[in-house]
C-alpha cells in the first residue's frame, strides 16, 4: 500500500515539476498580428527602453499624442536606468518574458539577432506601410537578406570641449571644421591637465567602452574588426597602435584618469559634465542628455564642439564611428504590426524631440538642426556647426564603431575585461590582444555550431 | 479476569497509539509550510535546472531539444569553467579558514574578562547585519587605488606603487575573500561565543588543578566541547564560500582578466549575459554535486573530531 502511495506521490511530483518547468506551451507568435487593430480590439504593447528616454516629459507627451492617434493601442513602458539596461534586457529576452518592442544599440541588437531572439521585420513592415529598404536612407539588411532592426538614429561622434579649461590653460580652442589628429589631441590634453589643485583637471575624459581604446584603429582600417574568414582581427597593427595611443595619454602624459581609478570610481559617462575635464569624444547623446539639459547638469562653463580627431593619415577628413540605435521586435511578441506602428511613430514624432536626428527619411532635418542650435546658443554654438557635426555633412566618412558581427557581446566584454591589464602595466599590449583573440574566436566558433 | 485485563491493555495501547498518531499529524502539520516552501522554491527549481541542463531550450517559443550530456561535455572542455572552479577553490581556501579562525579568536577574547563586552560584541556583529551593498561601497572607498586610506597610508610609508586591488588580477580575489570574511565573521563569533559559554567552568578548574596549561586546556577541553558548533560553522562557511557572488557582481564583475569569476558568477554570466541557460544549468548541477561531495566528506570526517556530549 505504502509503495503505491509513494509511486503516486512521485508521479504527481514529476508531473507537477514538468508543468512548472515548462510553463504554458504557448505557440510562437505569428509573424503578423492578425490585425487586432482592425478588429477593434485594444492591444497593450510592452515597450522596453532606457529610463533617460522613457521617463522624459517629451516621451509622456508623445504617448498622449500616440494613444490619441491610435486609440486601440496602449503602451506599457518598461523603463530601466541605462546602467542596468543590458542586464534587464538580457534577462527578459533569455527567460522568454513577453515584450513587444525593445531598444538597443548595435552590439545588443546584433547579439540578439545572432541568438535568434528577434523577429525579421520584412513582412510585418509591409503591413505597417514601411519600406525598410528606402525609408531609412542607406540602411542594409542585417542578416541573410532580412531586416531585424528598425533604425532610430545613427550616432554622430564629435569632440566636445570645455572652453573654461582651455581658457585657464591658455590653449586655443580646436578648429570647428578641421579635425585634430589624435597625436595633436594628446598634446593638447597634456597642456590642459592640472593635477595640482584641489579638483584635479584632466585634459581628456574617456569612458570604459571599447571604442575609446580601439576606435582610432577602426578609423585606420575602416572598422575591420573581423578577418575575411570571420575571425577576430583585434590583433591587427592598427588596433595595437590605437591602444598604445591611449596608454600614452593615460600613463605617459598623465592627461586622462588612470583606468584603475576610473573603474573603481564606477565613473558614469555623464561625469564629463562636472567640468573637471578638458575634452571628450562623444556622440549626439551628450548634447541630448547633458549639454541641453542645464537644469539637470548645471554648469558655469561653455561647451564647444569640433569634429572627432582622426589619424594623421586621414588628416582633414570628417570621420564618424557609425553605430545605429534601433528598435526591434522579439520573436514571441504578440502584436508585431502594432509594435512597428509604435516604432514608426517613435522615430518620426518622438526622436526629434529628444534632440536626435532620426534616420527615418520622412522627417525633415532642418527643424531638428534649428532646435538643437537654439538649445546650444548659450554655448555660442552656431547652426552651421550643428548641421555639420550632427548628421548634416554628406561627406562624412563612417567606420564601424564596434564589432557587431560574430559574438559581439563576448567580443566587447572580453576586450574590456582584459584591457585594464595592459593599462595597469600587468600585461603587454600583445599579450592582451592575443588573449582577446583566442577567447572570442572560441566564442564565434561555438556560436557557429549553434 | 484475564480478558478484562487484556481489554484494558488494548484500550490503553489504542489511546497511546491514537495520541501518537495525533502528535505525528500535528508535527506534520507544523512542518507542512516549510515542506511546501522547500518543494516549491528548492526542489522544483532544482529539478528544472537538471532538466534545463539536458535540453537546449528556447524559452521564447518553449521549444526543447534533448541534448543528453552535451552541455556537460561542453562544460568540461571549457577553459573558463575550469578557471571559475580554480577561482572558487582559491576563494574558499582564504575565506573558510580566515572566517573560522577569526570568529573563534574573537569569541575567545570576548569570553575572557573584559570591559564593555556588550559594546564590543555589538561592533563585531555590525558587519553581518549590514547590507552587502553598503558594505561593499565602504570597502570600495577604503581600497581606492589613489585616494583610499589604505593606499594613502602605504604611500606615506614610502611604497611607490601600492596595489591596485580591484583591477589587479593577483589582488582582486584575495581582497574579495577578505571582504566576505569580514562580513561573516561576526556571526561566527556570536555562535562560537555561545558555545564557549556553554562549557562548564568545572572542567577548567579540574584541569588547572591537574596542572594543564592554557594550550592544553584549549586542546583537551574547549575544542572538543565546542566541536559540534565548529562543525556546523564549517559546513555553512563551505557552502557560503561556494556560493560567493555579491562581491563579484557588485565590485569586479568577475574581472579583471576573469580573475574573480567564481562558479556562481560564471553561471550568472552564462545565463544572463550570454543567454546560455542550458550550459549555466550544467555548471549549476556541477556546483551542487561539488557542494554535496564537500559536505559528505566533512560529514564522515566529523566522526574523528566532533565530540557530542
Amino acid at each position: 500500500m505504502n509503495g503505491k502511495w509513494s509511486l503516486l506521490a512521485v508521479t504527481a511530483m514529476m508531473a507537477f515539476t514538468l508543468t512548472a518547468c515548462g510553463g504554458k506551451s504557448g505557440e510562437p507568435a505569428s509573424q503578423t498580428s492578425g490585425g487586432s487593430e482592425a478588429q477593434g480590439e485594444t492591444v497593450t504593447l510592452k515597450f522596453l527602453n532606457i529610463s533617460e528616454y522613457l521617463d522624459s516629459a517629451e516621451f509622456k507627451a508623445f504617448l498622449e499624442r500616440f494613444e490619441a492617434k491610435y486609440p486601440n493601442i496602449k503602451v506599457d513602458p518598461v523603463s530601466v536606468p541605462h546602467e542596468q539596461y543590458i542586464n534587464k534586457r538580457n534577462i527578459m529576452l533569455a527567460s522568454g518574458e513577453q515584450v513587444d518592442l525593445i531598444w538597443g544599440n548595435g552590439v545588443e541588437q546584433f547579439d540578439a539577432i545572432n541568438k535568434n531572439f528577434l523577429m525579421p521585420l520584412d513582412d510585418v513592415a509591409k503591413e505597417a506601410d514601411i519600406d525598410m529598404s528606402a525609408d531609412f536612407g542607406d540602411f542594409k539588411p542585417d542578416k541573410d537578406g532580412k531586416y531585424y532592426r528598425f533604425p532610430i538614429q545613427q550616432n554622430n561622434w564629435m569632440l566636445y570641449y570645455n572652453k573654461k579649461v582651455f581658457d585657464d590653460a591658455g590653449v586655443p580652442y580646436p578648429d570647428p571644421k578641421v579635425p585634430m589628429t589624435w597625436d595633436e589631441m594628446a598634446e593638447v590634453a597634456q597642456k590642459l591637465t592640472n593635477l595640482s589643485g584641489k579638483d584635479k583637471v584632466y585634459g581628456m575624459f574617456y569612458n570604459n567602452w571599447g571604442m575609446y581604446f580601439y576606435g582610432y584603429g577602426s578609423q585606420l582600417n575602416n572598422g575591420k574588426f573581423y578577418t575575411d574568414d570571420g575571425k577576430v582581427n583585434i590583433d591587427a597593427p592598427e588596433f595595437k597602435r590605437s591602444l598604445e595611443w591611449m596608454n600614452d595619454v593615460m600613463n605617459v602624459r598623465k592627461a586622462a584618469m588612470p583606468i584603475a581609478e576610473l573603474i573603481q570610481n564606477n565613473t558614469d559617462f555623464l561625469s564629463y559634465w562636472n567640468g573637471n575635464y578638458g575634452m571628450v569624444v562623444g556622440a549626439q547623446w551628450y548634447a541630448q542628455l547633458a549639454a541641453t539639459k542645464k537644469e539637470q547638469f548645471p554648469r558655469d562653463w561653455k561647451a564647444g564642439i569640433a569634429p572627432m580627431p582622426v589619424p594623421a593619415e586621414m588628416a582633414g577628413k570628417h570621420m564618424n564611428w557609425s553605430s545605429i540605435d534601433s528598435l526591434a521586435i522579439p520573436k514571441n511578441a504578440k502584436h508585431p504590426k502594432e509594435s512597428l506602428i509604435l516604432a514608426k511613430e517613435y522615430v518620426s514624432d518622438y526622436t526629434l524631440s529628444t534632440g536626435a536626428l532620426p534616420m527615418y527619411t520622412k522627417v525633415t532635418k532642418d527643424k531638428y538642426f534649428e532646435n538643437l542650435a537654439d538649445a546650444l546658443k548659450d554655448d555660442d554654438i552656431t547652426l552651421e556647426q550643428v548641421t555639420y557635426l550632427f548628421g548634416g555633412d554628406p561627406d562624412v566618412v563612417n567606420v564601424e564603431e564596434k564589432p557587431v558581427l560574430g559574438a559581439p557581446q563576448e567580443y566587447e566584454s572580453t576586450f574590456l575585461d582584459l584591457i585594464s591589464q595592459y593599462y595597469t602595466g600587468a600585461e603587454t599590449v600583445d599579450a592582451v590582444l592575443e588573449q582577446v583573440k583566442v577567447k572570442v574566436d572560441n566564442a564565434i566558433e561555438e556560436q557557429s555550431k549553434q | 479476569m484475564e480478558t478484562a485485563f487484556n481489554e484494558g491493555k488494548r484500550v490503553r495501547r489504542g489511546r497511546a497509539y491514537s495520541l501518537e498518531r495525533l502528535e505525528r499529524r500535528a508535527g506534520l502539520l507544523f512542518a507542512l509550510p516549510a515542506l511546501v516552501g522547500f518543494l516549491l522554491f528548492v526542489f522544483v527549481p532544482m529539478i528544472c535546472v537538471l532538466l534545463l541542463s539536458l535540453y537546449k531550450v528556447d524559452l521564447m517559443t518553449y521549444t526543447f531539444e534533448f541534448k543528453g550530456f552535451g552541455f556537460y561535455d561542453k562544460m568540461l572542455g571549457d577553459p573558463d569553467f575550469w578557471k571559475s572552479v580554480r577561482n572558487t577553490l582559491t576563494y574558499m581556501a582564504i575565506y573558510v579558514p580566515l572566517t573560522l579562525l577569526l570568529g573563534l579568536g574573537m569569541a575567545l577574547v570576548l569570553n575572557g574578562k573584559m570591559r564593555a563586552r556588550g559594546v564590543v560584541r555589538t561592533f563585531f556583529i555590525i558587519p553581518y547585519i549590514t547590507t552587502y551593498v553598503a558594505t561593499l561601497v565602504v570597502w570600495n572607498v577604503f581600497l581606492h587605488p589613489t585616494e583610499g586610506p589604505v593606499n594613502s597610508l602605504l604611500m606615506s610609508l614610502g611604497v611607490e606603487r601600492p596595489p591596485q586591488y580591484m583591477v589587479d588580477k593577483h589582488w582582486a580575489l584575495p581582497m574579495l575573500a577578505l571582504i566576505g570574511s569580514w562580513k561573516d565573521v561576526g556571526y561566527h563569533c556570536i555562535l562560537f561565543l555561545a558555545a564557549l559559554q556553554g562549557v562548564s567552568k568545572d572542567y577548567y578548574e579540574a584541569a588547572e588543578i591537574d596542572g594543564a596549561g592554557r594550550l592544553q586546556r584549549f586542546k583537551h577541553i574547549t575544542f572538543p566541547l565546542i566541536s559540534p558548533t565548529s562543525f556546523f560553522l564549517l559546513l555553512i562557511t563551505i557552502i557560503g564560500g561556494l556560493q560567493a557572488f555579491y562581491q563579484m557582481a557588485l565590485l569586479t564583475k568577475g574581472g579583471p582578466a576573469f580573475s574573480t569569476t567564481t562558479m556562481t558568477y560564471h553561471i550568472y554570466r552564462s545565463a544572463f549575459e550570454f543567454y546560455n541557460f542550458s550550459y549555466a544549468s550544467a555548471v549549476g548541477m556541477f556546483l551542487f554535486l561539488l557542494t554535496l561531495v564537500l559536505i559528505a566528506v566533512n560529514w564522515f570526517a566529523q566522526k574523528k573530531w566532533v565530540f557530542y556530549q
